[in-house]
């Protein structure tokens, strides 16, 4: 029996499953469903090419296989997908794959009773980063000087982004290019920013934590490093080597301390970014100044709230005629502060905001340097815990029922409801 | 429960940015980013993010004479009376919003078998065609924008945010607007509405390596645009309104919604493919005196609107995302449509409803050979290959 804090190297006993580091993530997801721990897995499904990734709820185990393993180009945000349009969970057991950020937003989700994490298992990938599907094929072609379209296969690792891919003869090559090289250039190559600004590399807040970091000796390129994160994670990891769905071994006490090196290494690299990044900002009325500037490229769509794995409220105050001018383009700056007041505190730098920005604000950058000055005043780290911020105390329609009782609009006047 | 991403492109402006919808159930439920998108790479504006809502509500069941629920015999029968009439007394108007297939399809039944006087859309402006592709608008130094094309065309316009962060300028002119914030200087017109191009911004454009002028071809100032980009030598942005605007130029209909709107000599009878998409405005409404006098007026349309409630004969049709075809976007790149809907019963796709008209006449086994037919008989299309259509990046019709 497994338990919390465990660690394995895991592989796949199927012969269907072609994992590349073992397939047990593959092998965890279609036992989970096989054995109706879930109704149905929430995966990623590859698109029209290499590039492009897509959502898709799979109910047949057979159908599991065919999902994709891990496409970098895939920068999706799964959590919020559940709340809009699955109910959050609350009928539905699911199992998904997730990347630091889809994990930290099941989380600040769950908190705020959007999504029912009782049933959903989160299976957590190690991830180094994605990169934009447009922004790769620019940067294949300028940079590695290769037709995108001749590309079968791009990975993140020791540092470089390497694409495998088909020359003009028709002979197969590797190329890989150190990753802050490509990053350091004016052109905005390599991963998204909220990416190169991130230090969640191994979910832990998912119930497995699987990833190829670590797997070292004999084993290595053929299992997948385990890390059993709840007792939810350590019963499906139990059940599914039971059912003999995969085979598990003890990791090599080297493969521990180069995993180990790989995330401080990452961390490192993730801490150096947020100060480069954040000094770009300036300080003070300089950044005020550079914030109000480039959010002046508003058109008001809203794609940020829409995307935003905080945002939930059914009456948004950004669309109140008395606080906003609905007609006016660009909004006027107390939009953007509206937002900023309301979800800072909990920004998990997922980059929504800004990758699907139409007039190309840096919103999350904007958000993100706030969040982190509001975890050194308050002490709060959202995405990690179930700890509530101040602001996601209240359910919605009682605390604007509760305001309105009040006959004032003060929100933090008498907020625990103490008698008067 | 079912969910899916079905990749398709956007149903409103002419920039023409990919989308996903979400299929739940047999229905759409919403849209996702769709990443891959060359033009948009899944950035969305207020209308592609509520693009689940175009397939529209008040869809119509049944073909209708005299405003009376029918069978599709019937109404294809009254319908066909249209060949009773000939050359200035007939018209037909097609949706710029309707894939390049169907439109071809309206294109050969109004010309060879109806021999219609007018053949047209219902809207303004004029047509044109540019010479940049929308991703070398980052790589322009000088951008001239008329009118207020960044709002007006939200995933154009922020080409310009990367331009300017190359080191490029954004010249504007037109009114006060949300473009004239984003501009490094601007001409604005006076209060009488009189606009004057100063010779500083012409002097602009003409030393500048790669000056483009950006406008659309319904803007105030096309005219003005275009003259000034020639006199400038420079490159032309030419944006349409509609997602197929460009597509229903070059298969050969006329914007004629201005000229309906000023003659007083209106066809006897019409045939009009009404807006699909469902948009919040009524573009009827306004013609609708004029359009009453018509003696027989034939609608095809998914959704009911002010132009159905006046028709003789209401055909019903799919609706966005039912059926199949590209669009082809102002910059002259064809995107695949995808049908991620099966259409309520008793509907038929715009072509299906020529192929009845036409006695099968004009009848395809699918797409693929609408699409082979297109590229056999309309210029611009020679070269686009129907495999290129259907990949992520689309083709384009021709070499700039």
């Amino acid at each position: 029996m497994s338990a919390k804090g465990d660690m394995f190297y895991a592989w796949t006993t199927s012969s269907d499953i072609k994992g590349e580091c073992g397939g047990a993530v593959t092998s965890f997801l279609q036992h989970a469903l096989a054995n109706k721990m879930v109704d149905a897995v929430l995966a990623v499904r590859r698109g029209a090419d290499l590039y492009d990734a897509k959502l898709e709820l799979i109910t047949d185990p057979a159908e599991i296989p065919k999902a994709a393993g891990s496409l970098h180009c895939g920068t999706l945000l799964s959590a919020k997908m559940v709340k809009k349009y699955m109910n959050g969970a609350n009928d539905l057991k699911i199992a998904v794959p997730v990347k630091g950020c889809d994990a930290m937003a099941f989380y600040e989700l769950a908190k705020r009773t959007q999504i029912n994490l009782d049933n959903v298992i989160l299976i957590g990938l190690n991830c180094g980063g994605t990169v934009s599907p447009i922004t790769a094929r620019d940067m294949i072609a300028d940079k590695y000087e290769v037709d995108p379209d001749s590309v079968f296969k791009e990975e993140i690792d020791k540092g470089q982004f390497i694409i495998d891919y088909n020359d003009a003869d028709g002979k197969h090559q590797h190329k890989g290019i150190a990753i802050d090289k490509l990053e350091e250039g004016p052109e905005g190559y390599g991963r998204r920013m909220n990416c190169q600004r991130c230090k969640c590399k191994i979910p832990r807040q998912a119930d497995l934590a699987c990833g190829n970091w670590g797997v070292f000796g004999e084993k290595s390129g053929k299992a997948t490093f385990v890390e059993v994160c709840s007792e939810k994670g350590a019963a499906l990891l139990d059940s599914a080597v039971k059912a003999h769905a995969v085979e598990v071994c003890a990791p090599e006490p080297k493969g521990l301390e180069i995993r180990g090196k790989v995330e401080t290494a990452m961390l490192k690299l993730g801490e150096k970014n947020r100060t480069r990044q954040f000094a770009g900002l300036g300080e003070g009325r300089e950044r005020l100044q550079k914030m109000m500037k480039l959010t002046s490229r508003c058109i008001g769509c809203r794609a940020c709230i829409e995307n935003c794995p905080i945002c939930y409220c059914v009456e948004c105050s950004t669309a109140k005629p008395h606080l906003i001018d609905q007609n006016r383009v660009p909004p006027d700056f107390m939009f953007h502060l509206i937002r900023f007041a309301h979800i800072a505190d909990s920004c998990i730098n997922c980059g929504q905001c800004q990758e699907l920005c139409p007039m190309d604000i840096p919103n999350a950058l904007f958000m993100h340097a706030q969040q982190v000055e509001l975890e050194k005043m308050f002490g709060h780290k959202p995405g990690y815990t179930m700890e509530l911020p101040v602001l996601a105390f209240a359910e919605e329609a009682n605390e604007r029922a509760r305001l309105h009782a009040t006959g004032s609009d003060m929100i933090y006047e008498n907020v625990f409801g103490e008698e008067k | 429960m079912q969910l899916k991403y079905v990749a398709t492109t956007c149903p409103f402006c002419g920039t023409g940015c990919g989308l996903n919808l979400i299929i739940s159930d047999g229905g759409v439920v919403g849209v996702a980013p769709y990443h891959r998108s060359p033009i948009g790479t899944g950035k969305l504006c207020m209308r592609g993010l509520h693009a689940a809502k175009a397939v529209g509500k008040y869809r119509i069941e049944a073909p209708t004479v005299g405003g009376l629920p029918t069978d599709w015999k019937k109404a294809l029968t009254e319908a066909l009376k249209l060949k009773n009439y000939s050359g200035e007394d007939l018209a037909v108007y097609t949706s710029s919003r309707l894939t390049n297939e169907a439109n071809y399809c309206i294109m050969r039944f109004a010309k060879e078998i109806l021999k219609a006087g007018t053949i047209g859309t219902l809207i303004s402006g004029r047509v044109a065609r540019g010479n940049v592709r929308i991703n070398d608008l980052k790589k322009a130094d000088v951008a001239l924008v008329f009118d207020d094309c960044m709002k007006r065309f939200p995933l154009t316009g922020n080409k310009l945010f990367y331009m300017q962060q190359n080191g490029g300028k954004i010249l504007y002119c037109g009114e006060e607007s949300y473009t004239a914030i984003q501009a490094d200087a601007k001409c604005i017109e006076d209060a009488d509405g009189k606009l004057v191009i100063s010779d500083e911004f012409k002097n602009i454009l003409k030393e500048a390596k790669n000056p483009v002028v950006i406008y659309s071809t319904t803007g105030k100032y096309a005219e003005l645009a275009e003259e000034t980009a020639k006199s400038c030598n420079a490159k032309t942005a030419v944006l349409y309104d509609t997602n197929n605007g460009r597509g229903a130029a070059e298969i050969g209909f006329i914007p004629s919604l201005d000229t309906l709107k000023a003659t007083e000599k209106v066809p006897k009878a019409m045939l009009i493919f009404a807006e699909t998409p469902m948009f919040m405005d009524d573009i009827y409404e306004e013609l609708g005196e004029k359009l009453s006098k018509v003696e027989l007026l034939v609608v095809v349309a998914s959704n009911a609107s002010s132009l159905t409630d006046i028709a003789n004969v209401v055909l019903p049709v799919t609706s966005f995302a039912e059926s199949e075809g590209s669009y082809t976007n102002w910059e002259g790149r064809v995107q695949k449509v995808s049908a991620a809907l099966t259409a309520p019963e008793g509907q038929k796709s715009p072509c299906e409803i020529i192929a009845e008209l036409s006695g099968k006449a004009i009848s395809y086994k699918d797409t693929a050979a609408i699409f082979a037919d297109i590229k056999a008989n309309i210029p611009a299309f020679k070269d686009v290959s129907y495999e290129q259509v259907q990949k992520a990046d689309g083709a384009f019709i021709e070499v700039i």
